[in-house]
């Protein structure tokens, strides 16, 4: 069978949710586009054919995690608000929704199903006439979640949102939904965290994130992916901004077997701020793809872009990232950099900026650079008596500290830290 | 301490040092001179281990085979260069790399790690002997720093980690008066019966302030000519052209 009707057939049972309208157009958008090939621009780099080829379960496990172990595993997220997914599905016990303060709401899009909400902002920022994943993600997803920032609010807890993937003997399909809504003049300081319930956990993670600022909102954006080394995601997030706001994103990527994240940010007023921050670090055989574009769609608005990535063993990185500027969007500034060490001689990174600007008050710069490690550096080191492998870490953590040090949470932050600089002494070589 | 046995050094094929000899005993002052395209740069580059270069000859450090050792094994039994253009490191922060820097060497000399207070005072300690601003330490290695704060944190670093064997790479260049001082002074503090310096410079006036116990030329990848601080001054007022006289003779 091919794998669209196949997909369609044998998973159609996971998803829990009527949402007709919606699921019923979407599962029409990907019978008509089928699975991305590599003949696709988009794809050229990332064959999905391993995660089309997998048999999945048809049936998710119920969720099982406790609160307990959320908070052994993950100490940080003790003074937030922590939404705890499985499989995408939303586990109430393992998670704290502080359902008390009416400066937050939190709702499974079941609950929020009849709301204006829904009407006005579900489905309506993913690119579901285009991307296959998203569209299979609009069919199936068994649940999804929305929150929303009550507007005029500065929310002082960081919110945690959890995705666990979680497989017992079959691999599992896991559609991770989200959407959130930070109001007018409101500020808050959201973050992802995107793991495998353990070493043995096989799954493809479908993730699609909707996120809007209206006006003078402004948000901070964290995506921290560590899945093992038996996962694939394909992560989509989609971001509209209004007049004044200001959307920051940093996105740190370490796990899974093939990881594929597009972001796109759409301008659409004036005096927004955009800050797109990227780090991603792959050894063995792993792949992965960060596909950013930010759309320019209103006069006076900035964007600044900076991904990093350190790639070791036999991986492989991929970095495109697209400015499009719109003939109305005069005094745009838009500055995009990606930066990339290559550890191994095997490793391989594919790096392409591409710009399209129609308007012509504006500054623009991109710059992409590959190399290795700076070998001054490494012998300064060395010369004042610290070993090679000392080193080399310590630059790489020097390198990788210029997005690590945009994530403002501190626990969170030394939580990331700590898990960038394992992984860096294990991709060293 | 150091002793230099016929060394000999090329790169890409060009034969720089073409037999060198030198002997450094424990608490001496050597200072090296010569003029452009002589080696200086060279001996220092390979005392200091750097792996461009096809070396061959001997070189007996504290009774050990340096030649045979990594960059970081020289600095951990005592060795320090000031380089002559120190690299910039982004993102590593002057405390940070001193700390893994002088741990690295206690260790590998079977001491413990120092605490992040014994850490400190030792820092507060040194900086106040180079003259060294506060918020240096916070700043990434050499980033920004202009000509003089670099040479100083050279030698602010040499302070630190106490070593046995000092090779300064041409220390004064681009110093002016002031930085001069401030540098010379530092090393003056850090002279003892114990621990020796090879001094590589261009111009004598280094030698005004770092006095030494010998000076030696450095012409055409060999020692032509050693004296006492009389040469550097006799080489000063008469030029480098006197020695190459003197050798053709």
């Amino acid at each position: 069978m091919v794998p669209v009707e196949h997909f369609l057939d044998k998973y159609k049972s996971l998803k829990l949710h009527e949402f007709p309208s919606h699921q019923d157009k979407a599962i029409g958008f990907f019978s008509r586009l089928g699975f991305p090939t590599t003949k696709s621009e988009e794809w050229k780099y990332t064959n999905v054919a391993p995660i089309i080829a997998r048999e999945y379960a048809n049936e998710l496990p119920a969720v099982q995690l406790t609160s307990a172990e959320i908070l052994e595993r993950f100490p940080f997220a003790k003074n937030g608000i922590r939404i705890v997914l499985e499989n995408g599905k939303l586990n109430y016990d393992a998670s704290f929704l502080d359902s008390n303060t009416k400066d937050i709401e939190i709702l499974s899009l079941a609950e929020a199903n009849k709301s204006p909400l829904i009407q006005s902002h579900y489905n309506i920022y993913a690119d579901v006439q285009e991307d296959a994943f998203a569209a299979l993600n609009t069919a199936f997803a068994n649940e999804g979640i929305v929150v929303r920032v009550s507007r005029g609010t500065a929310i002082e807890k960081p919110v945690y949102i959890f995705q666990v993937a979680s497989s017992q003997e079959q691999a599992v399909i896991s559609h991770n939904r989200l959407l959130v809504i930070a109001e007018k003049n409101s500020a808050a300081k959201i973050s992802c965290i995107s793991v495998s319930k353990n070493k043995n956990t096989e799954s493809f993670s479908n993730t699609v994130m909707e996120i809007v600022t209206e006006e003078n909102a402004s948000l901070e954006f964290d995506l921290f992916q560590n899945e093992n080394e038996k996962s694939f995601q394909i992560c989509g997030t989609h971001v509209y901004q209004s007049a004044n706001s200001v959307f920051s994103m940093n996105t740190v990527s370490l796990g899974g077997s093939i990881l594929k994240n597009k972001l796109h940010i759409k301008l659409d007023g004036l005096n927004c701020e955009t800050h797109m921050h990227g780090l991603y670090v792959a050894g063995g055989t792993q792949l992965i793809d960060n596909h950013t574009a930010v759309y320019h769609s209103k006069p006076h608005c900035n964007s600044n872009e900076l991904y990093k990535g350190i790639i070791g063993g036999k991986a492989h990185g991929v970095f495109n990232g697209k400015i499009f500027v719109e003939k109305d969007a005069q005094k745009t500034n838009a500055y995009q950099s990606n930066k990339n060490i290559l550890l191994s001689n095997d490793a391989v990174v594919n790096a392409k900026p591409q710009l399209e600007i129609f308007a012509d008050d504006v500054k623009c710069t991109h710059g992409a650079t590959t190399g290795q490690m700076d070998d001054e550096a490494l012998f300064y080191l060395r010369s004042r008596g610290i070993n090679e492998a000392d080193a080399k870490a310590l630059l790489n953590l020097a390198f990788a500290n210029d997005i690590l040090n945009n994530i403002s949470l501190p626990e969170f932050s030394a939580y990331i830290s700590s898990l960038v600089e394992a992984k860096l002494k294990e991709v060293a070589y | 301490m150091l002793q230099v046995k016929n060394l000999f050094a090329s790169v890409e094929g060009k034969q720089i040092l073409k037999g060198l000899n030198l002997e450094v005993k424990n608490g001496e002052v050597h200072a090296i001179m010569g003029p452009n395209g002589s080696g200086k740069s060279t001996l220092a580059s390979v005392l200091a281990g750097r792996e461009d270069y096809e070396v061959s000859g001997e070189v007996i450090y504290d009774g050990k085979n340096l030649l045979e050792m990594s960059p970081e094994e020289r600095a951990q039994a005592g060795m320090f260069l000031a380089f002559q253009y120190p690299v910039e490191i982004a993102g590593v922060s002057n405390a940070t790399f001193l700390k893994e820097a002088l741990n690295s060497i206690r260790l590998a000399n079977g001491k413990e790690k120092l605490d992040s207070k014994d850490f400190l005072k030792l820092m507060k300690e040194k900086m106040a002997m180079v003259e060294m601003d506060k918020t240096m330490t916070q700043r990434s290695v050499n980033e920004g720093f202009s000509g003089g704060e670099k040479k100083r944190n050279e030698i602010f670093q040499m302070a630190m980690l106490e070593p046995k064997l000092c090779v300064l790479d041409e220390t004064d260049s681009g110093l002016d008066i002031d930085a001069l001082k401030i540098v010379s002074h530092g090393v003056n503090a850090l002279r003892n019966s114990e621990r020796s310096f090879v001094v590589i410079t261009h111009y004598q006036r280094l030698l005004d302030y770092i006095v030494p116990d010998f000076v030696h030329v450095l012409y055409n990848g060999r020692i032509v000519k050693s004296g006492t601080k009389e040469l550097a001054l006799e080489l000063e007022e008469k030029g480098y052209d006197w020695i190459k006289e003197a050798i053709t003779v």
